[in-house]
């Protein structure tokens, strides 16, 4: 038995624009929390990087480290090679100028340098030659200075030239 | 009906931009926190990073650099003292010339120096000069050292002084 003149339609439980509305609250929650995970990625990803810096940056100062050490090492090797050079040089002058400092009147016979002395001994014509000419220079240089003279059989003397340097720390 | 409509249209969009707010204010808004934290750690460390690899290249070029100014003197406090070389470059300024060991020790706590007593004759002092200036360009680094004693005897001055060989402590004297 019929009631109605038409079919009835079918009913549904959520109508076409409640579903469009949901489709299109979905579609947007999809994409907020697709741009969330790009943000996660993109944190992650700084992260990653940033521990890399944190390692690369202790090595970094660990290779600096041990290359500080090799030139404070090879600056202490240099400035001991030049001390050594300078000290040849040294001894070369101090030699070069005390036998510039002996006239041609005096011959020397032995020469005894050492680091804080020095003995001469040789002949001079006369004792006042020796003080004049060398005595005196030889004074002037060392802190004490004492000469002994013994004449020989042809009238020149031969002497011994003992002279120091005293430490200031000694004279105290 | 149409009231009906507009209802309907009220709370969806009520439901959505209620969503949007939680969406953004929960989840998106911490994890932009979270980047712009994450930003300024990272340059941070990028920045010491930068500083840290400057200083490394800086130290490297000024070893490079060191090393290429006092190639000989490294060198020098490597190489082995071999005496008969030493004794083949002294004849060239003293007629006879003779060495012997006596004893080495520390010295300034990385190097060795090894002591030895010289004997040698010269015509003339002016050689001994020469060879105190030519001993600074040597193999090994060498000093002449007191006591020093120069004897007269007929044309020749016998001459006897003490040499000190340095060497690195770590390279072993064979």
């Amino acid at each position: 038995m019929r009631y109605s003149f038409i079919t009835p339609r079918k009913k549904e439980l959520i109508d076409n624009i409640s579903k469009m509305w949901l489709v299109f609250i979905g579609f947007v929650v999809i994409i907020l929390f697709g741009f969330d995970l790009l943000i996660k990625l993109k944190i992650h990803s700084l992260n990653n990087q940033t521990k890399s810096y944190i390692v690369q940056t202790k090595k970094a100062h660990d290779i600096s480290k041990r290359l500080q050490r090799n030139i404070i090492f090879l600056t202490k090797e240099k400035s001991v090679a030049e001390e050594i050079f300078a000290s040849n040089t040294i001894l070369k002058d101090s030699i070069k100028n005390l036998f510039d400092l002996v006239p041609d009147q005096i011959t020397l016979k032995s020469v005894i340098m050492k680091k804080d002395s020095l003995t001469l001994r040789g002949i001079s014509p006369s004792k006042d030659t020796f003080n004049f000419l060398l005595g005196s220079p030889l004074k002037s240089i060392f802190q004490s200075s004492n000469t002994i003279f013994y004449l020989n059989n042809d009238g020149w003397y031969r002497f011994v030239s003992s002279n120091k340097i005293i430490d200031e720390e000694d004279r105290l | 009906m149409k009231n009906i409509g507009i209802l309907k249209l009220l709370i969806f969009l009520f439901i959505f931009v209620f969503v949007v707010f939680v969406v953004v204010f929960v989840f998106i808004v911490p994890s932009i926190k979270e980047l712009r934290n994450a930003k300024i750690s990272h340059t941070k460390a990028y920045g010491r990073y930068s500083y840290a690899l400057n200083e490394q290249k800086s130290r490297e070029n000024e070893l490079k650099k060191l090393k290429h100014d006092n190639l000989k003197i490294i060198r020098a406090f490597e190489t082995n003292f071999k005496a008969d070389d030493f004794l083949k470059f002294s004849k060239k300024y003293f007629k006879q010339v003779s060495l012997s060991k006596e004893k080495s020790k520390v010295y300034k706590k990385d190097f060795t120096v090894y002591d030895f007593h010289t004997t040698s004759q010269i015509n003339e002092p002016a050689v001994f000069y020469k060879f105190l200036t030519d001993i600074n360009r040597y193999d090994n680094i060498i000093q002449a050292d007191f006591p020093i004693q120069m004897k007269a005897i007929k044309n020749e001055i016998n001459t006897t002084f003490k040499l000190k060989v340095y060497r690195l402590k770590r390279f072993k004297s064979k």
